[in-house]
């Protein structure tokens, strides 16, 4: 076989003979191992540099909470410790961590006797009644206890209630308070309102 | 002179013509090629891969240590869970006692400036008064009177008070010479 006649001298020869390829093959093996080893060598390693560096990020931001959230737990037992242990029983009591109604009662026929106003009757919306729970949960919901307060008595008196109930040992908000002075009878004062309890 | 006679020349031979280039077959350029650019195209890989490595040897030490530091503090965190609810509730209650005990007085503030503006004639049949936000109370006077006088000076009265707002008489009616009327408003929390 003639050798001019190859594969080599037909196709490849005449591309090597090229000027242009000639002048740019060193460049273009070049930019292809550069390619090449970008692809298969750099690349992976880079891939997991960029990986560690965003576990680095998130698990430094995760420690610098955790860090404060010791200072801020560590403060914030500190205060609880020194709050007198009177004023923990009396909030406690103004917000316990069940409806408990019937001390809710109590302190609303308390305060009427206080302020020497007769209660005509108090009325309370369904709640759902629940064991005490030992273990105290994190972030416990409010729970609310609705109810209307019905008195009768003078103008001073009913006011005076109003007073009284502010310093009950429930903590009470009122929502509506209406007057009503019916013919021939006292002053009606019913009261809207609703006690506090937290949902352990 | 007899050639014998004559020095013996010396002969050069010295092409000045630029020799024709040879071509190089292609695994020769290649070579050629491999250990000119090549080799500092592969060193040049080699740093940035060692540096690499180098710098991955950096952040798992780096990744490893915050963790070690993690588990530490969170057992910690973990076994004040109970103290960390109580401080929770704690706050919780205060925040709701703050709150409810600013706001506990707007009723009697109301009752009395309501009352204080009320003309001697002007009698309360009822009266309402509802939360509307933390800022206002909404109410709503039924009263009667003789003297349709004393009606405008309390309407007067009432829209005169910078706190009142939305001052309005909502209905009038008579009844054996008296003037049964309805007034509503909102009163802002000073």
């Amino acid at each position: 076989m003639n050798p001019k006649a190859s594969r080599y001298y037909t196709y490849i020869r005449p591309i090597l003979r090229n000027k242009f390829a000639k002048t740019y093959s060193s460049l273009i093996f070049s930019l292809i191992t550069i390619f090449v080893f970008s692809f298969y060598a750099i690349r992976p390693t880079v891939t997991t540099i960029l990986s560690l560096q965003k576990s680095i990020t998130e698990q430094t931001s995760i420690q610098t909470k955790l860090q404060q959230k010791v200072s801020n737990l560590s403060q914030g037992k500190l205060n609880y410790e020194n709050i007198d242990p009177q004023v923990k029983t009396k909030v406690n009591n103004l917000i316990p961590d069940n409806p408990d109604l019937a001390r809710l009662v109590n302190s609303l026929n308390y305060a009427a006797d206080q302020a020497e106003a007769s209660v005509a009757g108090i009325q309370i919306q369904a709640v759902e009644l629940e064991d005490k729970k030992n273990q105290l949960t994190r972030d416990a919901p409010l729970g609310q206890v609705e109810f209307t307060l019905n008195t009768q008595g003078s103008f001073p008196t009913l006011m005076k209630l109003l007073t009284k109930l502010k310093r009950t040992d429930r903590l009470f908000t009122i929502s509506s308070v209406n007057f009503a002075q019916p013919p021939d009878s006292g002053l009606i004062m019913s009261i809207n309102g609703k006690a506090y309890f937290v949902k352990n | 002179m007899p050639d014998s006679a004559q020095p013996s020349k010396l002969r050069i031979d010295l092409n000045l013509l630029h020799p024709r280039e040879i071509e190089a077959k292609l695994p020769e350029k290649f070579l050629k090629w491999l250990i000119t650019y090549g080799r500092f195209i592969v060193i040049l890989v080699e740093v940035v891969v060692v540096g690499a490595f180098l710098t991955r040897f950096k952040y798992d030490a780096d990744l490893d240590n915050l963790k070690v530091r993690i588990k530490q503090d969170l057992p910690y965190v973990e076994g004040q869970s109970t103290d960390e609810a109580l401080i929770n509730q704690t706050q919780t209650k205060l925040a709701l006692l703050d709150k409810a005990y600013l706001n506990s007085d707007k009723w009697q503030e109301s009752i009395i400036e309501l009352s204080s503006q009320t003309p001697g004639s002007v009698q309360f049949i009822g009266l309402l008064l509802e939360e509307k936000d933390e800022q206002t109370i909404n109410f709503k006077i039924s009263a009667s009177t003789l003297s349709n006088t004393d009606l405008g000076i309390f309407l007067n009265s009432l829209r005169s008070q910078e706190n009142l707002r939305d001052i309005n008489l909502a209905n009038i009616s008579f009844d054996n010479e008296q003037i049964v009327f309805t007034i509503t408003g909102a009163r802002l929390k000073t």
